[in-house]
């Protein structure tokens, strides 16, 4: 099954909470995303949202359970584009389960939500195999900063 | 700088750049660059040295069975 589990958004309603040093990124930025998207998936009914968690360069997790079962969130924020991922876990679908995804449940429930929300910018959702045959790249936008210099 | 990890992992599509790198991130899609299919994926994914000690250990396995059956071995 191919859903629509990817999402590509600006995300410069949300301050860079990127921690780094004169070299390296110690922390990468999202944590506020994902905290967002806590509060957004408890509004539809997610249960046992775990906080947020550090993934290196891969950005932040948050897990949960949608219907008793888990899943995840992944929020990559890469610049000038954040990409969203709600996935499978483990045990998401069930061995002998034969109903409805619910995969494809958790999603059609949790999109609405996000796109309501005015801080996730020019969202679009895609497939897996979307994100590796379109181009989703934003084009980067001048700031106020860029004219003036 | 995050080559590999784009072209082994379905999952990640790129990060931010230190603060050098300002105003735009890491895509490997801007890059113009290709993910694996999911057999160069798993086998790229895996580390030289975990490569190293599986391929060491089929050879040790081939050894031990010419060792159980050694009327099979070439004359």
């Amino acid at each position: 099954m191919t859903f629509k589990k990817w999402a590509v958004f600006r995300a410069d309603a949300f301050p860079d909470d990127t921690i780094e040093d004169d070299l390296n990124i110690l922390q990468f930025p999202g944590k506020n995303i994902a905290e967002a998207l806590c509060e957004i998936l408890a509004g539809v009914g997610c249960t046992d949202i775990e906080k947020p968690s550090h993934e290196g360069e891969h950005g932040w997790h948050v897990h949960f359970e949608s219907a008793g079962r888990p899943f995840y969130c992944q929020v990559s924020r890469i610049e000038p584009e954040t990409l969203l991922l709600f996935d499978k876990n483990y045990g998401s679908e069930g061995l002998f389960y034969r109903g409805p995804s619910r995969h494809a449940q958790l999603l059609e429930r949790v999109q609405p939500a996000i796109a309501q929300d005015p801080r996730f910018r020019e969202l679009t959702w895609y497939t897996q195999r979307e994100m590796d045959t379109v181009d989703w790249n934003l084009p980067v936008e001048e700031t106020t900063d860029d004219q003036a210099s | 700088m995050y080559e590999l990890h784009y072209q082994v992992d379905p999952n990640f599509y790129g990060a931010k750049l230190p603060r050098r790198g300002k105003g735009q991130g890491w895509s490997g899609q801007r890059l113009g660059l290709n993910k694996y299919g999911p057999d160069g994926q798993f086998w790229n994914g895996i580390p030289g040295v975990t490569k190293g000690i599986a391929t060491g250990a089929i050879v040790d396995i081939g050894d031990e069975v010419n060792h159980i059956f050694p009327q099979d071995q070439l004359q």
